[in-house]
């Protein structure tokens, strides 16, 4: 399995990330690199296995762990406070709202 | 000093929070310029003032804990209330989390005083600590070399003794590792015994928070403190007994250990290999049966899971920073799409994106069957494996890793070469079962050694009392200080 150009800007924008020319160059040879080395998973056979996946330990601990649907949070006033927090971190922002920038443009990229 | 110890002094009276922090700050300003161990330090004013609310609460017999008003610091990957949590990358770099971690809450219940938080590779993604955006971090016992990864801030700060404790997290054994390289003991619990909440995610079904402390009794002390049951993680799990300082036991008459070995001979540095071979006899010196035990996988096999199904769960957790809420962002001109990679990619690093990217691969439609899924299968077998060793055998000792002794100044020609540092940790993480290193003498260039011991799912009892023997027994010259 050898990563192209294709498969490499399939990649990116899986990823949402996009490289420089020489960057790509770079990631190209580290991705190659990666991909051989988990090659050796080809090795094991693991048909025989038990094909069932579950998470080993936990099935006497929990499984579907479930809670009631409400806010955790008992006063009001602390959800209002916790609210302006969380708004003074926004990187745009108008009032309550997060301000991000048009999706519009988008369809006129297409 | 211990922890343990300068908790002890407190009570009695000995020594003022105060004078203790006042001390810490010092101990900083002497020795972090060099070392850059923490990426941000609380104000002292600040701390003092909290300093002296603990010392009237111990006064008045409100605060009774063995560590309380002793300090400590955080890897930057735990939310910190009010400040700043970076996980040192410059996504993060001015994010302020609105709440503590469970494990923040614990600790100030204890009456422990944070001091600041501490470096780290870049979303805990590495093994040296190089990978943070902002700083290396230079090892105490030299400063030429790496001090490990990914909580080499941490391990150094340790080390150092600018603080007698500090959380790290362990992923793949970026508690463990970094514990070898500077001569500290640092374990990573069961999974779930340890709360997740608040832990910024790299691989969430293998991450850990964890203690580093110089010695075993104090780690044991810093894990009853951390580790309890916790509703907002849903992997969390009840344990009636997390008294582990009670296991602090110098005893392993008629215990069996087992000497875990891959499949294939991995070479091993000759000073840790020596270090495996003294341990060994001194555990059957003390009483104990050693066994060489080998399971059915070679360590590139074990590591290629652990990468397959660490980058995949990584690319999915780091989805979320994108800008948009929270974090870094760059839309300078741009359509929202545009947003997304620029904000991705001026925000995080060359290792942070190599590891999204293959994660993204091997879940990708057409591989996802061939490489995750398989993956998956392949741990599943490797925890049935490993599961059935217990029958035989009370506690494995392996090494913690490959090699010692990392110069700061090596490139690492190959990715995958760094990668195979965490050939011997990553094993505890894949199978969710405790591991713990502790520090075993020196290599030749006279930089620590770690051994690791790793015990069945819940047994921290049977580990602590095993480490805690092979610590009081190790002779004099074997003790690494600095």
């Amino acid at each position: 399995m050898e990563v192209t150009e294709d498969l490499l800007n399939h990649l990116m924008e899986l990823s949402k990330l996009h490289l420089s020319k020489e960057e790509k160059e770079q990631a190209k040879n580290d991705l190659n690199q990666m991909l051989e080395y988990i090659q050796v998973l080809d090795e094991i056979e693991i048909d025989d296995i038990k094909s069932e996946i579950r998470n080993y330990h936990m099935d006497n601990y929990h499984n579907n762990v479930f809670r009631e649907d409400v806010v955790s949070c008992k006063e009001k006033e602390e959800l209002k406070a916790n609210r302006e927090y969380i708004l003074q971190q926004a990187p745009k922002r108008k009032n309550d709202t997060f301000v991000v920038p048009k999706t519009i443009d988008e369809r006129r990229e297409k | 000093m211990t922890a343990l110890e300068l908790g002890k002094k407190i009570r009695n009276g000995e020594l003022t929070v105060r004078q203790v922090v006042e001390q810490t700050y010092e101990k900083i300003a002497m020795l972090d310029k060099e070392l850059q161990s923490f990426l941000s330090l609380r104000e002292k004013e600040e701390v003092l003032l909290e300093a002296d609310e603990i010392q009237e609460k111990i006064n008045s017999k409100q605060l009774i804990h063995s560590l309380a008003g002793v300090p400590i610091a955080i890897k930057d990957n735990i939310c910190t209330k009010g400040i700043t949590t970076t996980c040192a990358s410059k996504m993060l770099e001015h994010f302020i989390p609105m709440y503590d971690a469970t494990v923040i809450d614990n600790i100030k219940k204890a009456g422990m005083i944070i001091i600041g938080k501490t470096n780290m590779d870049e979303f805990a993604m590495g093994s040296t600590t190089k990978h943070s955006a902002f700083q290396i971090t230079k090892n105490p016992n030299n400063t030429e070399f790496c001090v490990g990864g990914s909580s080499g801030g941490s391990a150094a700060a340790v080390a150092s003794q600018m603080v007698p404790l500090s959380l790290g997290s362990d992923t793949g054994g970026s508690i463990r590792q970094p514990s070898a390289f500077c001569g500290i003991v640092g374990m990573k619990a069961s999974y779930g015994l340890v709360s997740r909440n608040g832990l910024i995610a790299y691989a969430s079904s293998m991450d850990q928070i964890g203690p580093m402390a110089t010695n075993v009794s104090d780690c044991a002390a810093l894990l009853e403190v951390i580790a309890s049951y916790d509703s907002h993680d849903s992997t969390s799990v009840k344990v009636t007994d997390t008294q582990y300082t009670k296991s602090l036991i110098n005893d392993v008459k008629g215990m069996k250990i087992g000497l875990l070995q891959y499949k294939q001979d991995n070479p091993l540095d000759e000073s840790i290999q020596c270090a495996i071979n003294q341990a060994k006899e001194n555990l059957k010196n003390l009483g104990a049966t050693v066994t060489t035990v080998t399971i059915p996988f070679t360590a590139k096999q074990v590591l290629s899971v652990y990468y397959v199904l660490a980058c995949a769960e990584a690319s999915s957790n780091l989805e979320r920073y994108d800008g948009v809420v929270y974090g870094f962002r760059s839309d300078k001109d741009s359509s929202l799409s545009e947003m997304y990679k620029k904000t991705r990619t001026q925000g995080f690093g060359s290792e942070v994106k190599r590891r999204i990217m293959l994660g993204s691969f091997v879940l990708s439609a057409s591989q996802y069957e061939h490489y995750y899924k398989k993956a998956l299968r392949i741990r599943e077998y490797i925890c049935s494996e490993v599961s059935r060793l217990w029958n035989d055998y009370d506690v494995l000792l392996l090494p913690t890793t490959s090699v010692s002794g990392v110069p700061i100044k090596e490139k690492m020609v190959h990715t995958t070469k760094e990668y195979e540092m965490d050939c011997y940790t990553v094993l505890a993480n894949l199978t969710k079962l405790p591991a713990i290193s502790i520090p075993y003498g020196n290599d030749e260039n006279g930089l620590p050694i770690g051994i690791q011991l790793m015990g069945n799912y819940l047994q921290e009892h049977t580990l602590f009392q095993v480490a805690y023997t092979l610590e009081k027994n190790m002779e004099k010259e074997k003790r690494s200080g600095i």
